[in-house]
């Protein structure tokens, strides 16, 4: 009991410390006029983002494995009342085949890591500063909910070019096994701290649903099965400027055996209550009704479970405006989780076939305003590589930056 | 100048190394809180402090008093002491007394047809005709000897007693002149009954009585008899005519009854071969008159020993044991004894929970009881062998009689007391100081739940403090009269006696540990008055005790009250995330005193590890007026750093400590007063994220 009131009270920051990347646009690769009839590309992303200043609390974490009272107040300074935090890790392969002249064959395996949070700015300071700085006020702990979600996946599709090679559209079906599933949710917590901690009063109202096993070591496990559609089209316009929408991962996933345990409850801590401290039972029981009352408004069941996966919507322009500059923008949404639709613009320079580089910014997503750079070019003649520094900020002002990752692509055409 | 591809990929994948590995390098991650939580709430009213079997009294005025009662004597289960009940067995060894077998009723017709066809003329007379007579002459008629088959019911016997009856019925047409009628055995030949009979007309019957056992000298009766009748003669009535009608018939009947038989192979009717219906004694109760008791465990136990080779019933009854209305009684079967060899039988009846009448058949008596043996045989249909020689041994035990309730006279009896002290811990948290009783009040009550009235004598009593060696004698105590108690039925109410014991206050001055008891008694020292009115249930006490009662007005001068409480047997240890803190004891004191607070903090081995010793005082309680006080708020705060928690959850036990101090006089203490003391910890942790 003791370790689940911790947990809860850790629960943004836990969150904070396990999220893993950011997920950068993800554009359709066309199979261009190369003359190639094989394509393929290992994708690896892997961010993180906030929409609060968490890269000196990262930095301390991870350089000096303590997270001292300047970082600590320095992020409480900055919460707002709602925050949000999430991270991807990502990593794909992609193989596309020429079946006859505008057909296309593609398909993909995929592991993703996606982990997302949003939670109330008392329960962080709650969680790093202790209950000491609510004496006497109430700390509100809700809304606060995290999610973690692993699975791997296998695509098959198809793609066919229309109007001379000026409009693609594609979709296919893809097939997930689900490793690991758990979210957590607060809905309604507080805790008063009285004068001196006197007593607490708690209210919570608590639910968690989770896969067996862990996020750490469970990659192999199967817990659940999924299934999903992707759909997307690219219109090719005059200079080679195109403009692409896409749709993913529209499906569900569904565990075998998870367990769902739900606590509403509402109690008054006063410590241990000894009614005869000099009786004559001189055995005392250290038993706390707090503890009881706790466990008796806890509701456990164990069965299968639905949801729908985490999808996302994505509209890209890229732009040629000489040979040497290319624009890309474009919008996206992830859906359903706390996710603000990310906007972003980004260009290329070419200064050698081999070297390409390019600022980017953005708006949204887990976060708020960002920027990066991007590097991309062709090596041995044959091998394509992308590569995005994202949340280049933080190098400038990591006290007030809340993101970091990257993404790299490589890729051949043959 | 921009770099080859040989040179920036290798960092890039560092990069990417690095990135992925961070979120393992986060769960070792740590932080510092600050935690405020209560951790033990309680409220010290008098009631707290005071111990043992101690009470408290609140008067009308909110006023305060010690109750307490110290159990000096105990005369507990007396029935055990009191009553036992020894009963002598009641046996039966008996041969049989009587046999007795059914009666035989043999009828032997003859039709007319019959007795026509053994002569050649008469056999030419047609049926169903009227025969002209003229001047009849006697016939004779030679009839062969009948055998008559009883063997089915009776193969042989040896008669003690018997009838034998005899008749002729002639529903011929015709007079019998004479006839000699012979019954024998058929094997033997031993004549069993021989008579001639003459002039028995038609339509006439006659009859013949003789004693059969005479008859037969002692020779037995066979199953097969053969019939003989002889030197029969008969006439044709001197009449114009007679109608011939073959179906008319002569009867010679044979009736056997009343047979009783020294021994016999035959089919016994249903009898009594044992009747015994005795008084039975209680044994050693000396002046003890017992008139009723409830048994609350107790059985019968039934022995039998039988060579008789039939299947009996033997029966057990005590009229005067009863419950629910029914009588004590068990029928047991005993079977059939092998041929020529012993069945052995034995079986335990339980009586418990039911009343005995000790009052005998009439009523009239004491001690005694009604019962009632018998041992029979049923009609099997089958032929068996018995005889007077078989034996029957019967033991009845009534044993383990255990009372729950006795009621009569229990006699003049002395209770042995051995002198012995007692403990009494009303003053035993007192450590050290001093406190002073306005005034105390001391007596000595008995309780007496038995239905006997008695005597208790107190021949010495002592206060003693066995810590400061000091000893107070109490006042002499004239004889103590115990009235009986009263019964209710089913439950009694215990009578209460008591006396008050001088100077009280010297008594408990010395703040006593143990008394020291020399008391002596007897019951019924005045005899059966009123009559068999005694009574004693199996839960009936008689008990003395010391009744203490103090006013809480006092006056303490560093009066000390310590007490231990046990911890937990688990050994607890401290987190090392645990970087030290606060322990605060919150105290609100309505109490008119001031007061300190120490705790000592003993390893399992008894060894102090730490102590929390007050910093201050806990302050007086304000505005106090009898029993209205307002409460005062002292906070006592104690450092405990990582070390001194390791001590404190190291703890086996905890002594507490108060040390209390009233204002100059006695002080009043109310039910209202009462330290309210939370505590509560502020102490430092460092959370580790790998949770």
């Amino acid at each position: 009991m003791r370790n689940l009131l911790l947990y809860l009270t850790l629960l943004p920051v836990l969150t904070f410390a396990q999220l893993a990347g950011f997920q950068e646009e993800f554009q359709a690769q066309l199979n261009d006029s190369t003359g190639k009839t094989h394509y393929i590309t290992l994708f690896g992303e892997n961010s993180f983002n906030s929409n609060f200043p968490s890269n000196q609390v990262l930095s301390d974490a991870l350089e000096l494995k303590f997270i001292n009272e300047e970082s600590k107040q320095h992020i409480a300074n900055n919460l707002s009342t709602t925050n949000r935090l999430g991270g991807i890790l990502d990593i794909t392969l992609l193989y596309k085949a020429q079946l006859k002249t505008g057909l296309n064959i593609v398909s993909h395996l995929r592991s993703r890591n996606l982990s997302y949070s949003s939670f109330s700015k008392d329960a962080f300071i709650f969680g790093l500063f202790g209950n000491k700085v609510f004496e006497e006020k109430t700390a509100t702990l809700s809304p606060t909910s995290l999610t973690q979600l692993i699975h791997q996946d296998i695509y098959l599709g198809l793609e066919k070019t229309l109007d001379s090679n000026r409009f693609l559209i594609g979709g296919g079906i893809s097939f997930q096994k689900t490793s690991y599933y758990r979210s957590v949710s607060l809905e309604h917590s507080t805790v008063f701290t009285a004068e001196y901690g006197r007593y607490l009063d708690v209210e919570m109202k608590y639910s968690t649903t989770e896969t067996p096993g862990s996020a750490s070591n469970d990659f192999w496990k199967n817990n659940g099965i999924g299934a999903a559609i992707n759909l997307y089209a690219v219109k090719t316009f005059k200079n080679n400027n195109k403009l692409s929408i896409e749709l993913r991962d529209i499906g569900f996933h569904r565990f075998q055996d998870v367990t769902k345990q739900n606590i509403d409850t509402s109690f008054r801590d006063e410590g241990i209550v000894f009614n005869d401290l000099f009786g004559d039972d001189n055995t005392t029981s250290i038993t706390s009704p707090v503890i009881v009352s706790v466990l008796d408004s806890t509701h456990e069941t164990t069965g299968s479970s639905t949801i729908f996966m985490k999808s996302t919507i994505h509209l890209s322009y890229s732009h040629q405006f000489s040979d040497k500059i290319n624009t890309y923008s474009g919008v996206r949404q992830i859906f359903p989780v706390p996710y603000k639709p990310r906007i972003y613009a980004k260009s290329y320079y070419q200064l050698s076939t081999m070297l390409e580089v390019g600022p980017s910014l953005a708006y949204g997503g887990f976060g708020n305003i960002d920027s990066g750079i991007s590097f991309r070019g062709v090596l041995f003649k044959n091998i394509l590589y992308t590569f995005d520094i994202n949340y280049i900020e933080r190098l400038f002002i990591s006290k007030n930056s809340g993101g970091q990752g990257f993404n790299l692509r490589i890729s051949s055409f043959f | 100048m921009f770099y080859s591809s040989r040179t920036y990929l290798p960092p890039i994948l560092l990069l990417l190394l690095l990135l992925t590995s961070c979120m393992k390098d986060l769960d070792d991650v740590t932080w510092d809180t600050t935690v405020l939580t209560p951790l033990a709430k309680t409220s010290l009213s008098i009631e707290s402090l005071v111990q043992g079997d101690s009470s408290v009294k609140i008067q009308s005025d909110k006023s305060l008093s010690i109750i307490y009662r110290e159990k000096i004597y105990s005369f507990t289960s007396p029935l055990d002491t009191l009553v036992n009940f020894q009963i002598d067995p009641l046996i039966k060894d008996v041969t049989l007394q009587s046999l007795e077998l059914g009666s035989q009723n043999i009828n032997q017709a003859f039709t007319l047809q019959e007795l026509f066809a053994t002569n050649f003329f008469l056999s030419l007379i047609p049926d169903q005709v009227w025969l002209p007579i003229d001047n009849p002459t006697p016939i004779s008629i030679p009839l062969s000897p009948m055998d008559i088959d009883i063997s089915n019911v009776l193969q042989t016997a040896v008669l003690t007693d018997g009838t034998l009856s005899t008749s002729i019925d002639n529903q011929l047409p015709v007079n019998i002149l004479n006839i000699d009628l012979e019954i024998k055995n058929t094997v033997g030949q031993e004549v069993l009954y021989s008579k001639n009979f003459q002039n028995i007309n038609s339509g006439q019957s006659i009859n013949d009585v003789i004693d059969l056992a005479a008859a037969l000298g002692g020779q037995p009766i066979e199953g097969k008899l053969t019939l003989e009748m002889s030197n029969v003669q008969f006439i044709f009535p001197n009449v114009d005519s007679v109608f011939i009608d073959y179906s008319d018939y002569i009867t010679a009947g044979i009736s056997l009854t009343n047979l009783k038989v020294s021994s016999a192979k035959a089919i016994f009717p249903a009898q009594n071969l044992v009747e015994a219906k005795d008084t039975i004694g209680l044994r050693g109760m000396g002046d003890i008159e017992i008139k009723r008791a409830t048994i609350k465990t107790g059985a019968v136990t039934a022995t039998v020993r039988s060579t008789v080779e039939e299947e009996m019933e033997m029966e057990y009854y005590i009229p005067s044991a009863t419950l629910n209305g029914d009588i004590f009684s068990f029928i047991a079967n005993v079977p059939a004894a092998p041929p020529g060899g012993t069945y052995e039988f034995d079986e335990r009846f339980p009586y418990d929970g039911y009343d005995f009448d000790f009052t005998g058949k009439d009523g009239t008596l004491t001690n005694t009881f009604y019962n009632e043996l018998f041992a029979r045989i049923d009609s099997t249909g089958k032929i068996v062998s018995l005889s007077l020689d078989d034996t029957l041994s019967m033991e009845i035990k009534v044993v383990e009689m255990t009372p729950s309730y006795v009621e009569g006279y229990l006699g003049q009896q002395s209770i042995n007391i051995p002198a012995d002290t007692v403990d009494i811990d009303v003053f035993g948290a007192i450590k050290s100081g001093s406190i002073a009783f306005e005034s105390a009040s001391l007596k000595v009550t008995v309780e007496n739940g038995l239905g006997i009235d008695g005597q208790l004598n107190f021949n010495s009593l002592k206060a003693l403090n066995t810590s400061t060696g000091q000893e107070v004698t109490f006042p002499v105590i004239p004889p103590f009269q115990i009235t009986e108690a009263q019964n209710l039925g089913s439950t009694f109410e215990s009578s209460i006696s008591s006396t008050s014991i001088a100077n009280a206050e010297t008594i408990l001055n010395i703040l006593p540990n143990k008394i020291f008891y020399n008391i002596s008694g007897d019951l019924n020292p005045g005899g059966n008055t009123p009559a068999y009115q005694d009574f004693v249930y199996e839960d009936s006490e008689l008990n003395a005790f010391l009744d203490l009662e103090i006013p809480l007005s006092v006056s303490t001068d560093k009066l000390v009250l310590t007490d231990t409480a046990i911890f937990s047997d688990e050994l607890i240890t401290a987190p090392e995330e645990y970087k030290g803190g606060i322990l605060r004891f919150i105290v609100n004191n309505s109490f008119p005193m001031t007061a300190s607070f120490n705790a000592y903090f003993l390893s399992p081995d008894g060894v102090r590890l730490d102590s929390l010793i007050s910093p201050l005082p806990i302050a007086s309680a304000t505005a106090v007026n009898d029993a209205n006080s307002t409460a005062t708020e002292t906070i006592l705060e104690f450092p405990v750093g990582h070390d001194k928690l390791a001590n404190i959850l190291h703890t086996k036990e905890i002594i507490f400590e108060l040390e209390l101090n009233t204002p100059p006089g006695f002080t009043k203490i109310y039910s209202t007063y009462s330290f309210d003391i939370q505590l509560t910890a502020e102490f430092d942790y460092n959370v580790k994220s790998g949770l």
